[in-house]
């Protein structure tokens, strides 16, 4: 199973939403990273086909996907940003729903979203109205629906957006286990979401993609370029505010700061062991200003 | 596609505002429907004494008008004319001498209730005969001037009117006000309004609308089961009125009679081109008025396509709605007919378009104005499917 994206590029006006994308998918979990407005929806969006694309070609295993018409579809899971669903509807009911839209039989469909059910934990509350469901049983949800057709592909949008931590570990451990023999394309501006599962992390700014690697070889690039300092005065905090500062942290009277730096920005720096949020703020704050327009 | 159809119909229209609704609305409807019937129908509004004295008399002159029956009714009547003639008898309540209490009261309840409609039953055929002789004289002068369009129509005019006759005597007043009752139009629209300008903006706001679109039977078939759908909510509700209306006025009543009374023997359709019995005439004014109803919900459908806003579809929708009723109620006693039937409002109320024979001409040939009006009713439908099906969006890859 691969992916090919072609110089993919979406333009409103004269801004590009998205500009000359190119990656290369193999089967793994791909966190698309970026802040609100990098890109990441309109990029899945003309993945999925819901919105079209100005230039560029998108292939599955080699063949352009424009032209598999319904065979495409039937490849692809797909969880929109804050889905509401039906609430009126049942749980087991909106599958069933679902499967008549994917085509699926509904005795097969039926067994099949009562297994994800298990899986998902959300089997004793089948039949309740997806109205009664809490944020994280609903994200839940979506994330059943998406896999019945049992896709190829699972494109997921900001799945646990409004979600508590524990809701958020517990969506990220289905992900990793739905991810066997698939490949997950999960847009987040949440770092913790794609950092532990992911096989490669696409970092994107302004449409653009700035990086793409994964998490290990993303954090050591940034070797040497993130320092813990101690404040013992908070009014010196002042000279460090041209910095990318990661983490911010009082203990007592002291103020600790996690700053980005390629020098350390003070004599007593201690280099620290970067993580991906700080790539993620390093490559959406560049100290340069400019841009990056080369990849791995 | 009918798994689709019933999964659209529990998306959009089984919920329980649209229930109470619904339900509320046909209470209104019954109690404007006793409302109505209090203030027309004497039988009601002057007291027990002429309802159980009409449906006394009822068991002696129901059934075939004889001659027997019209002079045992003239006689009566000529004795109660002399009594209250010079305005000087009794106004006293007197039940033993007077079947309604009262001379003058027998006097206006004979007059209304049975000489009226016995005199109008009675001396139909000959209007209709007096039509027929007319119209034939039309179509002779018209033969022999060369206006083979004037022909056709009066010759049309005659067939129908030929061999008209009102054989029977029945209780009509509670069908007369059935199909003159139009209150319900307002509720029926105020339901498709309320359950169909927010078909598609639910799906917006509940971020389905691109989810639908990444599945294989998203795109088109999704449109067609809501378009079904939408049809068939509209057919419904009209439908469920049109049967409260009927049932409504029948049990207020305390009748179903003059169901097999020709439709012109009501006096407001004694011209109409329709040569069917009135339980046919009622089957007719349902299906027409559903369609007109199934048109109206398939604009209301597109508007909640085109309009992402729900209060704005319905700020739309109402207004076209109200549009079409005013410039409807404007037209429909002008003599332009092609005013009257272009107006899909024609369909719902729509015993305008029975209670007259009219006719368009197309190629010289005359058609029934009524036909007609179904028949555009049938192409708007069309249009308008077919602007919901095109005008849909579909996935990019199933272009």
């Amino acid at each position: 199973m691969q992916i090919e994206f072609e110089n993919i590029s979406k333009k409103y006006g004269r801004r590009y939403a998205l500009e000359h994308f190119s990656a290369t998918l193999e089967q793994g979990i791909y966190g698309l990273l970026g802040a609100n407005g990098a890109g990441k929806t309109t990029l899945i969006s003309i993945f999925v086909g819901i919105l079209k694309k100005d230039n560029g070609t998108i292939r599955l295993d080699g063949e352009d996907i424009s032209k598999m018409g319904k065979e495409f579809l039937g490849k692809i899971g797909y969880m929109p940003q804050y889905p509401v669903f039906y609430k009126d509807f049942r749980v087991l009911e909106f599958l069933q729903y679902m499967c008549e839209l994917k085509g699926i039989p509904k005795k097969e469909g039926t067994e099949y979203a009562e297994e994800l059910l298990e899986i998902v934990n959300l089997k004793n509350d089948m039949n309740k109205r997806i109205g009664a469901l809490s944020g994280g049983m609903r994200q839940r949800v979506g994330i059943v629906q998406a896999m019945l057709g049992r896709p190829e592909v699972l494109v997921l949008d900001e799945p646990t957006a409004g979600l508590d931590p524990q809701e958020r570990i517990r969506f990220r451990n289905l992900i990793a286990r739905f991810s066997e023999k698939r490949t997950i394309l999960l847009a987040t501006h949440i770092v913790s979401d794609v950092e532990f599962i992911s096989n490669e992390v696409l970092i994107m700014k302004e449409g653009r993609l700035l990086k793409k690697d994964t998490t290990e070889n993303l954090e050591k690039e940034m070797t040497g370029k993130v320092w813990n300092i101690t404040l013992k005065n908070a009014g010196d905090f002042g000279a460090y505010e041209k910095y990318n500062i990661s983490n911010m942290q009082r203990e007592g009277g002291n103020l600790h700061l996690r700053v980005l730096s390629e020098k350390p920005p003070k004599e007593e720096a201690i280099m620290a062991a970067p993580n991906l949020e700080d790539v993620f703020l390093y490559y959406n704050n560049c100290l340069d200003g400019g841009k990056h327009d080369t990849i791995n | 596609m009918i798994q689709l159809i019933k999964y659209e119909w529990k998306k959009a229209f089984l919920k329980k505002t649209i229930v109470i609704l619904m339900v509320i609305f046909i209470i209104i409807d019954l109690i404007k429907i006793v409302d109505i019937y209090h203030k027309k129908s004497y039988l009601i509004s002057a007291g027990t004494v002429w309802r159980e004295a009409y449906w006394d008399m009822y068991k002696d002159y129901n059934g075939n008008i004889t001659d027997d029956k019209i002079q045992s009714l003239d006689d009566m009547y000529q004795k109660l004319g002399e009594e209250v003639i010079e305005m000087t008898a009794s106004r006293e309540m007197d039940l033993e001498k007077y079947m309604t209490g009262t001379v003058y009261s027998d006097y206006n309840f004979l007059d209304r209730y049975y000489i009226t409609p016995f005199r109008y039953f009675a001396l139909y055929q000959n209007r209709a005969g007096e039509i027929c002789q007319r119209a034939a004289d039309a179509a002779s002068n018209a033969k022999n001037t060369g206006n083979m369009e004037e022909y056709r129509r009066n010759a049309r005019i005659y067939h129908i009117f030929k061999d008209r006759k009102i054989k029977d005597f029945s209780y009509l007043e509670n069908i007369e006000l059935f199909l003159d009752f139009s209150f319900s139009d307002i509720l029926v629209l105020l339901l498709v309004l309320y359950g169909l300008l927010a078909v598609y903006g639910s799906e917006r706001d509940g971020n389905m609308e691109s989810l639908l679109l990444t599945n294989k039977r998203g795109g088109k078939s999704v449109q067609v089961a809501k378009v079904a759908g939408a049809g068939l909510f509209s057919i419904m509700v009209s439908t469920i009125f049109s049967m409260v209306d009927y049932l409504g006025f029948a049990f207020v009543a305390g009748s179903f009679e003059g169901l097999k009374m020709p439709v012109y023997a009501i006096a407001f359709l004694g011209r109409s081109p329709l040569g069917i019995n009135i339980f046919q005439y009622c089957l007719l004014d349902m299906a027409v008025r559903a369609f007109g109803f199934l048109i109206i919900g398939i604009v209301m459908l597109n508007i909640s396509y085109i309009f992402k806003n729900v209060l704005a579809s319905f700020f739309v929708g109402s207004v076209f709605c109200v549009c079409i009723s005013i410039i409807y109620e404007n037209c429909c006693h002008m003599p332009f007919l092609w005013l009257k039937i272009l107006n899909p409002f024609s369909l719902v109320d729509n015993i305008h378009i029975f209670e007259n024979t009219e006719f368009v001409s197309i190629c010289g040939y005359p058609f029934p104005g009524w036909q007609i009006a179904i028949v555009i009713g049938g192409i708007y439908l069309v249009l308008l499917i077919g602007l919901a099906l095109v005008v849909s969006k579909n996935n990019e890859y199933c272009r």
